[in-house]
C-alpha cells in the first residue's frame, strides 16, 4: 500500500466514523429536542407541524407550564416525589442488600442441595430474564393480600425486588475482584470483620456500588408496568400521573413533553453526583508488579 | 513481644498436608528465619501464627498461653504480606497509620505522628507519604508494607519474604536494617525466606521447612556445618552442596560403611591442573569468575561439580581436564535414607 492510498484510508475511516456518530447522535438527540419544543407549542402548532425551529417556524408559550404550575400542581408534585422515593430509596436498599449478599457469594461457599454459589448466582439474575408483567399479576394478588396495594411501602418493597437481582448480580464479580488479602492485612491491623468491609472493602467497591445505585435507580425511575399494575392514587408514580393527565381526550403533547422534560433532571443530577465514584481509580494488580 | 510455641501443628488443605506435625518454640526477642522453597509450608506457618488459617490439628500459643482459635485481630499480630496487600485508596501515611487507628488500640494523634515518622525514617519512605500505591514502584510498595507492619509494637512481626522482589544491592541494604531494627525493637520476629544467605545474615536461629516438614532448628552456623540431613544440606548455602554417591568414591577417600552419600560444599574443593592422590578427573564444564571468586562447573562421572575458589589461584579453560580435589575432612556423609552420620567436621 502507497502512504497516498493509506492516507485516503484514514480518511475514509475518520469519514465513517463521524457519519455513525452524527447518525448515534441525531438518534439520542432528537427526541430530547422535539421534547423541548414541544413543550413550548400551542395545540395547533403541534397538529399542524412539523415545526422545528422556535421564533422561526411557531410562538413558543408558556400555556403547559402555566398549568403544571396551576390547577395541575398538587398531581405532578405528589407523582414526582413519590417517584423520586422510590427510585432512590429501593436502590439504596437494593445496593446495601445487594452488597452483602454479593460479599457472601463472593468470599465464602454455599452449598444448598446441588446449588453451589455460582448456582445461587444464576438463580438470583434468572428474576430477570422473564418480563416483569409476567410476575405482576402475582405480586398483585399478593399486595393485595398483604394489604400493600397503593402503598409506598408496598412499592419501595417491590421495586427493592425487582432491583436486587441486579445489584446482586452486578456486585458479586466486584466483589471477587477485591483481594481477599486486603481483609486479612486489616485482621491484622487490628480491625474486626465488620470495620474490614466498612475501612477497606466498601471504599474499593465503590465504583460497582455506584453504578448499581444508578441502574437501579434509573429502573425504578422509569418503571411504567409496576406502577401501572400496583397503585392507583396514593402512590403513583410521575409516569402513571403523565399517562393519567393525558388520558381524558387526545394525548395533550404538551405537557406529556413538559413533565417529561422536569422527569429527565433527578437521573441527571443522581448521575452527576456519582460519576466521581465510577472512575476506576482505585484498583490496581495486588502483586503490584505493573 | 511474647514467645510462641507451635505445638504438633499441621495444616491441610483439600486433604493434602502444607504443614505437618510442627513443633517450634520461638524466645521472646528472637529472630527466627523459616528456610524453605516455594511451597514448603512457610506462608502457612505464618498464615496459621497470624490466625488467618487455623491449624487442622495442634497448638498455636503466644506466651503460654493458647490462641489457637483467636481471630487475627486480637492477635496483635503484625505481617508483611509477600503480595504487600497494600490498600489501593489509602495513602502511604494512612497505611501507617492504619494499624495504629486500630479500635483496640486508640493511640493519642501525638504518639501516631511520631510513630509514622519513625518509621519512615527508617524504611526512607517520608517523602512518598502522600502518595498512593498506585504511584509507587514496586521495591517502594514493599517497604511501605513493611513499614505497615513496623509502626506498632506486636507481640509478633511476621515477614513473608519481606524484602524479594527488591534488586540484590536494595534487598541487601533492607536486609541489614531490619536486622538492626529488630535488635534495637527486640520484637519477636518471624521471617520467612528461600534464601539461605538471607536467612543467615538476620537469623538467630533458622529452622528449615522441607515439603511441610520442619527438618531442623539451629543457628545458622550449624544449619551450615551439621546440616541434619541431605535436603537441608542442599538447602543451606548460596551454592548447592555436591553430591557424590559413595560407591564412586571407594578407594578415593575413606568412608564408613553406612555411608551412601557425600556432600562436599563447593569451597572445599580445590580444580587441580594435574593428578594428585584422592582426586576425581573431569572436564572443565564452564568457568564464571566473580570478581573474588571463581566457580568452575567440572563434568566429572557424568554429573557436574562445583567449586569455589579464589580468583588469584589457577584459571581454566573450558574443556580442560582437570581433577578435583575435595577437603575430605570437611565432608558431610548421609546414610540410605539421607540422614546425617556421625559427627560434624571441623
Amino acid at each position: 500500500m502507497t502512504a497516498a492510498t493509506q492516507e485516503r484510508g484514514r480518511t475514509g475511516s475518520r469519514l465513517a466514523r463521524a457519519a455513525l456518530l452524527a447518525l448515534w447522535g441525531l438518534f439520542a438527540g432528537f427526541p430530547v429536542y422535539w421534547m423541548l419544543v414541544t413543550a413550548f407549542k400551542q395545540p395547533r402548532d403541534i397538529y399542524q407541524g412539523p415545526f422545528f425551529v422556535p421564533f422561526l417556524d411557531f410562538t413558543p408559550t408558556l400555556r403547559a407550564w402555566e398549568y403544571i404550575a396551576g390547577p395541575a400542581r398538587e398531581t405532578v408534585v405528589h407523582g414526582l416525589l413519590n417517584s423520586l422515593l422510590f427510585a432512590a430509596g429501593s436502590a439504596f436498599i437494593a445496593v446495601v442488600l445487594g452488597a452483602f449478599a454479593a460479599y457472601g457469594l463472593a468470599r465464602y461457599p454455599y452449598k444448598y442441595g446441588p446449588y453451589r454459589n455460582d448456582d445461587l448466582s444464576l438463580l438470583i439474575v434468572s428474576q430477570r430474564i422473564m418480563p416483569p408483567i409476567v410476575a405482576v399479576i402475582a405480586l398483585f394478588a399478593m399486595f393485595r393480600a398483604a394489604q400493600l396495594l397503593d402503598t409506598r411501602v408496598g412499592m419501595l418493597i417491590a421495586y427493592t425486588w425487582f432491583n436486587l437481582p441486579l445489584t446482586v448480580f452486578l456486585l458479586t464479580d466486584f466483589m471477587r475482584r477485591i483481594p481477599v488479602e486486603l481483609e486479612q492485612a486489616a485482621a491484622l491491623d487490628g480491625y474486626g470483620k465488620f470495620a474490614q468491609i466498612w475501612k477497606v472493602v466498601l471504599p474499593l467497591a465503590m465504583p460497582g456500588l455506584a453504578a448499581a445505585y444508578l441502574l437501579s435507580f434509573f429502573f425504578s425511575w422509569n418503571d411504567f408496568i409496576l406502577a401501572l399494575m400496583l397503585t392507583f392514587r396514593d402512590a403513583v408514580t410521575l409516569p402513571i400521573v403523565i399517562t393519567n393527565l393525558s388520558a381524558q381526550m387526545e394525548p395533550r403533547w404538551w405537557l406529556i413533553s413538559a413533565i417529561g422534560l422536569i422527569a429527565m433532571v433527578p437521573p441527571i443530577v443522581a448521575v452527576s453526583l456519582l460519576d466521581r465514584f465510577i472512575e476506576r481509580r482505585v484498583l490496581h494488580a495486588p502483586r503490584g508488579e505493573e | 513481644m511474647s514467645t510462641l510455641q507451635l505445638i504438633d501443628v499441621s495444616k491441610d488443605y483439600d486433604n493434602r498436608p502444607a504443614v505437618s506435625r510442627l513443633t517450634l518454640e520461638c524466645e521472646d526477642g528472637e529472630f527466627l528465619v523459616l528456610l524453605g522453597q516455594s511451597g514448603a509450608g512457610k506462608s502457612t506457618t505464618l498464615r496459621l501464627i497470624a490466625g488467618i488459617e487455623t491449624p487442622t490439628q495442634g497448638d498455636i500459643r503466644f506466651d503460654g498461653e493458647a490462641v489457637t482459635h483467636l481471630p487475627p485481630e486480637r492477635r496483635d499480630v503484625a505481617m508483611a504480606f509477600e503480595s504487600y496487600a497494600l490498600y489501593p485508596h489509602l495513602t502511604v501515611r494512612e497505611h501507617l497509620e492504619f494499624p495504629l487507628r486500630a479500635p483496640r488500640r486508640r493511640l493519642a494523634p501525638a504518639v501516631i505522628a511520631q510513630r509514622v515518622q519513625q518509621v519512615a525514617e527508617l524504611l526512607e519512605i517520608g517523602a512518598l507519604l502522600s502518595r498512593r500505591p498506585t504511584q509507587l514502584s514496586g521495591g517502594q510498595r514493599q517497604r511501605v508494607s513493611l513499614g505497615r507492619a513496623l509502626v506498632r509494637q506486636a507481640r509478633l512481626t511476621l515477614l513473608d519474604e519481606p524484602v524479594a522482589h527488591l534488586d540484590a544491592r536494595l534487598r541487601h541494604d533492607l536486609r541489614g536494617e531490619l536486622k538492626r531494627h529488630q535488635r534495637n525493637s527486640g520484637a519477636t520476629s518471624i521471617y520467612a525466606t528461600p534464601d539461605f544467605s538471607e536467612a543467615a545474615a538476620v537469623a538467630d536461629r533458622i529452622a528449615v521447612l522441607i515439603n511441610g516438614e520442619l527438618r531442623q532448628v539451629d543457628a545458622p552456623a550449624n544449619v551450615y556445618d551439621h546440616p541434619a540431613d541431605v535436603d537441608v544440606a542442599l538447602m543451606a548455602g548460596d551454592l548447592k552442596m555436591n553430591l557424590f554417591e559413595a560407591d564412586r568414591l571407594s578407594g578415593i577417600a575413606p568412608l564408613p560403611g553406612e555411608a551412601r552419600q557425600v556432600g562436599i560444599r563447593p569451597s572445599d574443593i580445590r580444580v587441580l591442573g594435574r593428578a594428585e592422590p584422592s582426586t576425581l578427573a573431569g572436564k572443565v564444564y564452564v568457568t564464571e569468575p566473580m570478581g573474588y571468586d571463581q566457580i568452575v562447573r567440572v563434568e566429572t562421572g557424568g554429573r557436574i561439580a562445583t567449586a569455589r575458589m579464589p580468583m588469584d589461584q589457577e584459571r581454566f579453560e573450558i574443556g580442560q581436564p582437570v581433577w578435583l580435589a575435595p577437603d575430605w575432612r570437611r565432608q558431610h556423609l548421609f546414610d540410605g535414607r539421607g540422614r546425617r552420620l556421625g559427627t560434624a567436621p571441623n
